[in-house]
Parts: C-alpha cells; sequence; structure tokens
C-alpha cells in the first residue's frame, strides 16, 4: 500500500512541479502574451500568404494549361525557380536584397515572399486537379455548344476544385509551419516568441511543448474544416 | 491574358517605387533617454537584449546575429542597434556608412560558463585562467586577437592531444570572440578552450549553434561549458555556474551616419 501512496505523491509532485513551471515561464511577468503576439502574427501571415498564393495559383494553373508558348514559359519558369530554393533562402533574398533599398516593413515582406512561395505549389496543385479532369468531359461540353472557357468555367473547374482540395489543405497546413522561418528576418512568428520566453526564463520544454501544442491545435482545426468542406462537395457524386 | 498580366506588373512597379519614397530616419541620441521610441535591434539572448528591455521603453527586435541587426540599420528598418564594443568596432569598419554612439554604458565581464554543479570542469577552468594570466600566455591570446596593427595572427591549435573530447559551445558571429575564417570556427574564445581543454586533458570540439540556444544546450548536456563572450548575469547566475572573468566589455549604440 506504502507503494502505490508513494507513487501517487510522485505523481502529484511532477505535476505540481509542471504547473509552477509553467506558472513561472509563462503567466508570471505576463509572457502569453508574447506567445498571442506570436500566434497572431503566423496567422495573419499565413492566412494573407494564402491568399496571394491562391490567386498567383490560380492565374499561372492557367498559363501552364493555355496554349501561348510564352505563358506556360513564364509559369514553369516560375514553378522552377520558387520550388527549388528553400523557403529560408527565399525569404532573407527577399528581405535583404530585394526590398532591401526600400526600407519596407518586415511582415509585408514575410507576406509578399510567402505568398509567392505558395503560389508555386499552389500552381501545381491547381494544374494537377484542371488535368485529372477527363478530356471526356471537355468533349461533352464541347459538343454540346459550350464556347471553351464556358467548358473550363461550368465543367472542368467545379470538378477540378474537389480533387485539388485535399492537397491544396495539405499546403495551407505546410505553410502555417513554414512561417516559423520568418524568425531569420526578426519577425516574432509563434516559433519566435516561444524562443524569446526560453531566452527570458532559461526554461527549454515549457515554451517548446506549448509552441508544439498551439501549432498542433492549429494544424489539427484545420485539417477538420476542410474536412467538413470535403464532405459538403462530395454530396454530389454519386455514391 | 498579356493585358492582365501587364496591368499586375506595373501596379507591382508603382507600389515599389512608392514604397522607396519611404525616408530613412535620422536620429540624434545624446542619452539613453533619447533610446525609447525608437526601433533596437540586437542579437537574440544577449545583454544587450535585456539592456534595452530593461531601460529604455523601445521596440526591441531581436535577430539572430548583430550582423544582420547591422544589414537591416543599413537599409533603414530599424534606428540602432546596441551590440558589445569589438564586435561594434567591426561592423562599424565594414561598413563606411555606420557610426558608433559615444554613449557609455555599464561594464560587463565575459565568462565561462558550465552546468550547474560540474565544480570539476569548472575549478580545471578557473585554474587554466589563473595561469593563462600567470605565465603570459593571455596576454599573447590578445596580442594574436587584438593586434594594435589590427593584422590578427591565429595561433596553432595546442589541444590536438588528449584522452576523449571535452565539447565547448558557442555563436561564431562575434567578432573577434568567434567567427569563421574558411570553414573553420576561430576567435579569442576558441583558443582560450584549447588551453581550457589541455588543462584539462581533452581533445576540444567546437559546436556552433545560435546564441539564444547555447544555455539549454548546456542544461541538456548537450554540450560541457560556453565560450562566446557571454556577459556575467545574474539571470544566467541562476541557471549556470560561472568562472572567474576573462575579459571586460561594455554595450555600444551603433547608428546610421
Amino acid at each position: 500500500m506504502d507503494f502505490f501512496v508513494g507513487i501517487f505523491n510522485d505523481c502529484v509532485d511532477f505535476f505540481v512541479g509542471i504547473f509552477n513551471d509553467f506558472y513561472r515561464t509563462m503567466i508570471q511577468d505576463g509572457r502569453w502574451m508574447l506567445l498571442l503576439e506570436g500566434l497572431w502574427n503566423t496567422i495573419y501571415i499565413a492566412i494573407c500568404a494564402v491568399l496571394i498564393g491562391t490567386v498567383i495559383g490560380c492565374l499561372l494553373a492557367l498559363c501552364k494549361i493555355s496554349k501561348s508558348k510564352a505563358l506556360r514559359a513564364v509559369a514553369n519558369t516560375y514553378t522552377t525557380i520558387i520550388r527549388g530554393i528553400p523557403l529560408a533562402t527565399q525569404l532573407m533574398i527577399f528581405y535583404f536584397v530585394i526590398f532591401a533599398p526600400f526600407g519596407m516593413d518586415r511582415h509585408l515582406v514575410a507576406v509578399i515572399a510567402c505568398g509567392i512561395n505558395s503560389g508555386a505549389y499552389v500552381t501545381e496543385i491547381f494544374r494537377a486537379g484542371i488535368q485529372g479532369v477527363d478530356i471526356g468531359q471537355t468533349e461533352a461540353g464541347r459538343s454540346l455548344g459550350l464556347s471553351s472557357a464556358q467548358t473550363m468555367w461550368r465543367i472542368v473547374i467545379p470538378q477540378a476544385v474537389k480533387t485539388a482540395l485535399p492537397t491544396y489543405t495539405s499546403e495551407f497546413i505546410a505553410l502555417i509551419k513554414e512561417t516559423s522561418v520568418l524568425s531569420f528576418i526578426a519577425v516574432t512568428d509563434l516559433n519566435k516568441s516561444g524562443d524569446l520566453i526560453r531566452n527570458a526564463t532559461y526554461n527549454a520544454w515549457i515554451p517548446l511543448i506549448t509552441v508544439a501544442v498551439i501549432y498542433l491545435l492549429i494544424t489539427f482545426g484545420l485539417t477538420k474544416l476542410f474536412a467538413l468542406l470535403e464532405r459538403r462537395l462530395a454530396r454530389s457524386d454519386r455514391g | 491574358m498579356k493585358k492582365i498580366t501587364a496591368l499586375f506588373m506595373a501596379v507591382v512597379l508603382c507600389a515599389l517605387t512608392f514604397a522607396g519614397c519611404a525616408e530613412k530616419k535620422q536620429v540624434t541620441i545624446n542619452s539613453t533617454e533619447d533610446l525609447n521610441g525608437l526601433k533596437i535591434g540586437v542579437q537574440s539572448g544577449t545583454t544587450g537584449q535585456t539592456w534595452c528591455e530593461e531601460n529604455t521603453d523601445s521596440d526591441v527586435i531581436t535577430f539572430k546575429s548583430g550582423m544582420d541587426a547591422a544589414l537591416d540599420l543599413k537599409n533603414g528598418a530599424i534606428d540602432a542597434v546596441v551590440i558589445d564594443e569589438l564586435p561594434a568596432k567591426r561592423i562599424v569598419e565594414q561598413n563606411s556608412d555606420l557610426k558608433i554612439l559615444d554613449l557609455r554604458f555599464t561594464k560587463e565581464e565575459y565568462a565561462i560558463a558550465v552546468k550547474k554543479g560540474n565544480t570539476e570542469l569548472l575549478d580545471s577552468i578557473n585554474k587554466t585562467i589563473a595561469e593563462m594570466k600567470e605565465n603570459g600566455d593571455y596576454d599573447k591570446l590578445t596580442g594574436a586577437f587584438m593586434p594594435a596593427d589590427g593584422n590578427i595572427v591565429i595561433p596553432e591549435n595546442i589541444a590536438t592531444s588528449g584522452d576523449g573530447v571535452v565539447k565547448m559551445g558557442t555563436n561564431a558571429t562575434f567578432w573577434p570572440f568567434e567567427y569563421t575564417e574558411g570553414s573553420e570556427v576561430v576567435g579569442f574564445d576558441i583558443t582560450m578552450s584549447q588551453y581550457i581543454a589541455k588543462g584539462y586533458g581533452k581533445q576540444l570540439e567546437v559546436i556552433n549553434m545560435e546564441f539564444d540556444a547555447l544555455i539549454a544546450a548546456l542544461q541538456a548536456g548537450s554540450i560541457d561549458f560556453v565560450a562566446a563572450g557571454m556577459s556575467i548575469t545574474p539571470d544566467r547566475q541562476a541557471e549556470v555556474d560561472f568562472s572567474d572573468p576573462y575579459y571586460s566589455s561594455e554595450q555600444v549604440v551603433i547608428v546610421r551616419k
């Protein structure tokens, strides 16, 4: 019996210890405010970047499947360059080289760099989605007397969206996680705010685990949200 | 499609031109109060960061290295950089459009850090430092890395034999204490660590990492000691044990000319 009481006491001590550490690193001196700031930066930069990325992706996916050689070349060059360079390197090039003479706000540069990066991946996702729609669908649309633009807009794209959505989701999630390199240009994102707390308290694991849990909650929530959307879109499928 | 692309490019160019008109703010700093309200760049985890946060009401922006902060200062995104004296001199030497202000803060003392309770290593380090100061090796070291004529001669590695390795953590962005030459990490602290390793009877392994990760690495046991121009502060003393100090320095402010 004493044995179990001993184990129980150890467990209680362990959790009290964790709570005290958590209190000391996060609540005391209001350091959780730093996390909120980091979280806000991560989320708004990721959302803005995904919006930019989606716009670029839509335009360039259309370029990639267009008949014009020039447009295809532009889109191909873009995706080759952007997908071939790590985001951290791109970010530093944008901040310290391209936008350096303008003294632009670092958050704006972060949004632009992440957006352009994401755009390349979204382009490929959309292109794959569009090309994944059976050619028979286009032929059927054309023989019904629709113009090629109408066929694209009313027949191919609605089906393409459905197939592209799961990969598009994972791109969004990947982007949220990739924003953790923003500290290279001194933007306080979620990862960086964990670093700042670690510096101030010299406690490594409470801030790191907290940050990890927050990232996990965001990505998990998004996965669920997009799964809901996927199910809604699947309703029109014939079982 | 081509028209849309052209329009898009035109809009981007216009935006960039307007952004380019943003003027770099000229700041005058005569006292520490003048730092209030400015954007100040520091290296993450340094005493410069702590000092700015505690003594000024400014927007403190933390960079991975002092050089990154200086680059940002040149580009006009921040107003000043607070950093240790010697790296600051190096930065100003290399960038003719930056200058060091004649502002004096409190003195700080660099020391070697070890994990709390590692008295065996700490005693050995203190003994080596005392010996070096006595037999002239310390003066040779300052002569080598802080020469009057500016020509640094890097001494030979003396910790090449020994039983096993002792791991030293540093952040090679801090001239002349630790920096890279070719692919080698060299500097005042590195050579001094070689003396320490020799005194401890081991070979030296240098591990180059982020400055703000050093204390955590020490506590996790992935390095044995830190030699990174680290100043003794009460906050750090609560987490690690410091050796006797080996160099005095101070923080300075760099601004655009």
